[in-house]
């Protein structure tokens, strides 16, 4: 509905903008496969999650918005995005959160927990950065994306994938199973060293989406 | 509950039972003496959230450098 402001966001100017974003990630359309090298269906919850893939292009947030497509999908983005003020309202609308890396963002965290909590989809790029370099094995991500999914009990869902060689090039995304910080311990509220150790894991489903990358695509 | 004790409580919630609770003292630095970072500090937020039933806002991480610094946003809440 016009106006409607659910998750701090304009309703009406979120979708508009969802819809050019995934357009964007859509021409061409991703492939998109599992790490059992099957076609992803776009089925596998009905509850709020977090996407946590490598980011490697400032058009990464289109194409996984393309990949969960039936999801209102929503990002967690570093404060040096959104830093002008045209930047900052397209962001906004297409359904940035704006994280400030420099301090504790409890505000921040709190409405990734409400967007989560209505069942949304939210990405999060954990190393914190685009990574420009050669080697794109993930060996350190920011323990932030734990904190929320054990605030919130959310499955987070892996997910891997590069840039084409070129424009034209259809780029495939490798999706893994969800991860449940459920699996792992039974508490809810997670010391740092804890959520370390973790993440540790969590970098290893998405090494495991990146083996499953290089196999069918030849690491391109 | 003593603010304090209520800190060091949660202290070894954000940080687990490594944490040498004999340095937090009011003149202790978070960063430099007890070796905060941004998530260590959320973490310690939402246990001290838990247990003195208030919110923190981003504006209270705002130039709080030592455990004298968190005492006087909880006794400023408890006002």
């Amino acid at each position: 509905m016009f106006g409607d402001k659910k998750y701090g966001v304009n309703m009406f100017f979120y979708d508009i903008a969802h819809g050019i974003v995934l357009l964007g990630g859509s021409c061409p359309p991703p492939v998109k496969l599992t790490v059992d090298k099957k076609p992803f269906k776009n089925d596998i919850l009905d509850e709020g999650m977090i996407i946590v893939g490598n980011h490697v292009s400032f058009k990464d947030p289109w194409y996984y918005s393309a990949v969960f497509s039936n999801r209102r999908m929503f990002f967690l983005a570093s404060e040096l995005v959104m830093k002008d003020p045209v930047r900052n309202f397209l962001c906004y609308h297409a359904g940035c959160i704006k994280i400030d890396r420099n301090i504790a963002d409890i505000t921040a965290i709190r409405k990734a927990t409400q967007t989560l909590k209505h069942k949304r989809a939210i990405t999060i790029f954990p190393e914190g950065t685009v990574r420009r370099d050669e080697e794109q094995d993930l060996s350190e991500i920011k323990a932030g994306v734990i904190f929320l999914a054990s605030q919130t009990g959310v499955p987070i869902i892996p997910a891997y994938s590069l840039k084409p060689r070129h424009w034209y090039n259809r780029r495939t995304v490798v999706v893994g199973r969800p991860f449940r910080i459920s699996d792992y311990t039974d508490k809810k509220f997670l010391s740092v060293p804890e959520m370390d150790e973790i993440a540790k894991a969590l970098i290893g489903k998405i090494n495991e989406c990146k083996n499953v990358f290089d196999e069918v695509t030849g690491g391109k | 509950m003593d603010i304090l004790q209520g800190i060091k409580e949660a202290v070894t919630d954000a940080f687990g039972d490594d944490m040498d609770l004999t340095k937090i003292t009011p003149e202790a630095s978070l960063k430099e003496d007890l070796g905060f970072n941004s998530i260590g500090m959320l973490a310690m937020a939402v246990s001290l959230e838990e247990k003195f039933g208030f919110a923190f806002t981003n504006d209270d991480f705002t130039g709080i450098t030592t455990i004298q610094d968190v005492i006087g946003i909880i006794e400023s809440r408890q006002k």
